[in-house]
């Protein structure tokens, strides 16, 4: 459905008898499945059978609630099961998480590949790191599959392992390649998890920022966690423990970095919407900061705002309204 | 199921006069065959399970045959009340598998019978859970934690229109995002960095249009992106450009032209009148209208 290209030519004869032949085989098997549903057959040769055809389809949902029927028939306390009461069958769940892994492999966005993982892992005595190398190995065939992350951070939450962990792991991610806007989300979800000074993660996160920015400005995965840590701070720097003054160094230092970038890449349109966000939110500051900015600090900053706005219009023309619903909304 | 409520939507709204088709009574058959007596639930074809997914497509499609007085409404009300979890998430059925998608299907199943208040499932806790799902870029992803993404963005966003809560949207800040997802090849994509999909001219735009802000992208240039994803051949409509056609896309690349009022300054011939769409609930206008179905949106933020 998604990524399929039109082949030049109509399929030929050969092409349409295998195809043919391909789907008769595949209904025929559906047929055979779904009667035994119906008949409420539970058997090995059933779970059998539906593990064949999960292998040609794992998107067929009612598959993957089959396999659980059978299990919950052959394993009653598998009813009570529950992250806190699990099962020590390791046998039983790597046949299902082997199954799971073809569907996935099969299907990398399959749902019920990846349901079917995590509704076993709430219920058998699991291997966590096992179940963190597999996500690795699926990242890096594609690093934005989304199943993939949220069952990492789904494993995560269930497993007592180090929150650091996943940050780092986030760093690796995006050292590999900066425009992995899944691995600067995965971050935002662990940068509190740190462990590392306030300072010094500051530091180093505007500098992660900073060497993404200058390497790749086009690429908008920087840009919206430069956005993502500087609304963070703001609203938590008194529980991290960060004066409102260390706060807004940080921003002007952030302002000041992006203009050294505007200078060498005039047009780069992330590079204004950038410092129209940044401004933005020293606006935000300025009703909190207890010492006072010079009034031609603060008129020097919105008359940049407003010129960047006006630029942006005969920039980026496919954003023209909202940069005039910006200039409306203008204090 | 899904499939046929993409099919016979698009038609609906190519103007197509869907009780007139013969093949009409045989799909309405086929729609109770799907039904689960035991759970209230809709399954995605004969034999199959029930599932939210299924039942919001099947109430979709009887709603646009009018025939929604046809089913039995309170056990259909009871499946959809019993996924509701305790943090306010919908499952998908009782496997349990979580999805900010389910709770757009619960949330339009119930509006679509008429059943959003009276209690049958907690609203606030609904939208609550919602809230949880929301980004630092103003997105919303499946679950607590999960990234932005613009199908999941739909979802939340048609929730909280249709519960009546917009004003846990950012709407400038997700408008921004969304906005930021149009490509130089006009479509959209949906989320930073990935190719464009004609199906996010649905997901995106109808987010946009609910915002009041489908003007914060080019329209003309997203127009001539769905445009050239129709196949000349077979006249359906693909993913991107030179791809294969399919249902999916058809109906979702005629919801974002209509979105786009392209048919308001491109009008079609063969007497063909278009029929509008509405963001919220993926129906016809007329059909929303005669149902009486609420649904919030923020006017135009205006040019």
């Amino acid at each position: 459905m998604h990524n399929r290209k039109k082949p030049d030519a109509p399929p030929s004869e050969a092409e349409t008898k295998a195809l043919k032949e391909k789907t008769f085989m595949y209904k025929s098997l559906v047929d055979v499945v779904l009667q035994k549903k119906h008949v409420k057959d539970k058997s090995v040769e059933t779970l059998t059978l539906v593990g064949k055809l999960l292998k040609l389809n794992p998107d067929f949902y009612s598959l993957w609630n089959m396999r659980r029927e059978i299990l919950l028939e052959s394993f009653p306390s598998l009813a009570t099961a529950s992250p806190e009461a699990k099962l020590d069958l390791p046998d039983v769940r790597d046949v299902e998480l082997q199954i799971s892994a073809d569907g996935i492999r099969r299907n990398p966005k399959s749902y019920g590949a990846w349901h079917h993982r995590l509704w076993i892992a709430d219920r058998f005595v699991m291997d966590f790191e096992g179940e963190l190398q597999l996500c690795k190995e699926f990242l890096r065939a594609d690093q934005r599959n989304f199943h993939c992350w949220n069952y990492r951070r789904a494993i995560h939450q269930r497993s007592q392992l180090p929150p650091l962990h996943e940050f780092e792991y986030s760093t690796e991610k995006i050292q590999e390649n900066f425009s992995n806007y899944s691995a600067f989300h995965h971050r935002s979800c662990f940068v509190k998890e740190s462990g590392m000074d306030i300072s010094a993660l500051i530091e180093q996160e505007c500098s992660v920022i900073e060497n993404a920015i200058f390497t790749e400005p086009d690429d908008q995965s920087a840009w919206w966690y430069q956005q993502f840590l500087f609304t963070w701070l703001l609203t938590q720097y008194n529980d991290l423990g960060i004066s409102l003054d260390t706060y807004v160094q940080s921003l002007e230092q952030q302002l000041a970095t992006v203009q050294s970038l505007l200078e060498i890449e005039p047009n780069s349109r992330w590079a204004m919407n950038s410092l129209v966000f940044l401004v933005g939110v020293f606006d935000r500051v300025r009703g909190q900061y207890t010492s006072e900015f010079t009034l031609s600090q603060v008129d020097t900053l919105h008359a940049l705002r407003k010129q960047l706005l006006d630029q942006l219009c005969v920039l980026d023309p496919n954003h023209k309204n909202r940069y005039l619903h910006l200039i409306r909304n203008l204090p | 199921m899904s499939g046929v409520y993409w099919g016979l939507t698009a038609l609906a709204l190519l103007g197509v006069d869907l009780h007139s088709e013969s093949v009409s009574s045989s799909i309405l058959e086929w729609i109770f065959s799907c039904f689960d007596e035991a759970s209230g639930g809709f399954a995605g074809n004969t034999g199959h399970d029930p599932h939210i997914l299924y039942t919001l497509s099947a109430l979709q499609i009887l709603a646009l045959y009018g025939k929604l007085g046809d089913i039995q409404r309170e056990k259909v009300i009871s499946f959809v009340a019993s996924l509701q979890q305790a943090d306010g998430s919908f499952a998908g059925d009782k496997w349990g598998e979580i999805d900010t998608r389910f709770s757009y299907c619960a949330l339009s199943c119930l509006s679509l019978l008429g059943a959003l208040e009276g209690g049958h499932v907690d609203k606030e806790a609904a939208v609550r859970f919602i809230v949880r799902c929301k980004n630092f870029d103003g997105g919303f992803g499946a679950v607590p934690g999960a990234e932005s993404h613009a199908g999941q963005i739909f979802c939340c966003i048609g929730a909280l229109s249709i519960a009546g809560a917009l004003e846990e949207v950012d709407a400038d800040l997700l408008g921004w995002w969304l906005s930021e997802r149009q490509c130089d090849s006009g479509g959209l994509n949906g989320r930073p960095e990935k190719q464009a999909d004609v199906c996010y001219s649905w997901w995106i735009l109808s987010s946009l249009s609910i915002l009041g802000r489908t003007e914060w992208i080019d329209v003309q240039k997203l127009a001539d992106f769905i445009l050239q994803c129709q196949d000349k051949d077979d006249g359906g409509i693909s993913d991107r450009p030179g791809n294969m056609p399919d249902i999916f896309h058809t109906f979702f690349g005629i919801c974002g032209l209509l979105l786009l009022r392209h048919f308001d300054e491109h009008p079609l011939d063969a007497g063909i009148t278009m029929v509008d769409v509405d963001p919220t609930y993926a129906l016809p206008r007329r059909i929303v209208e005669q149902l009486g179905l609420y649904a919030q949106s923020f006017p135009p933020a205006g040019k």
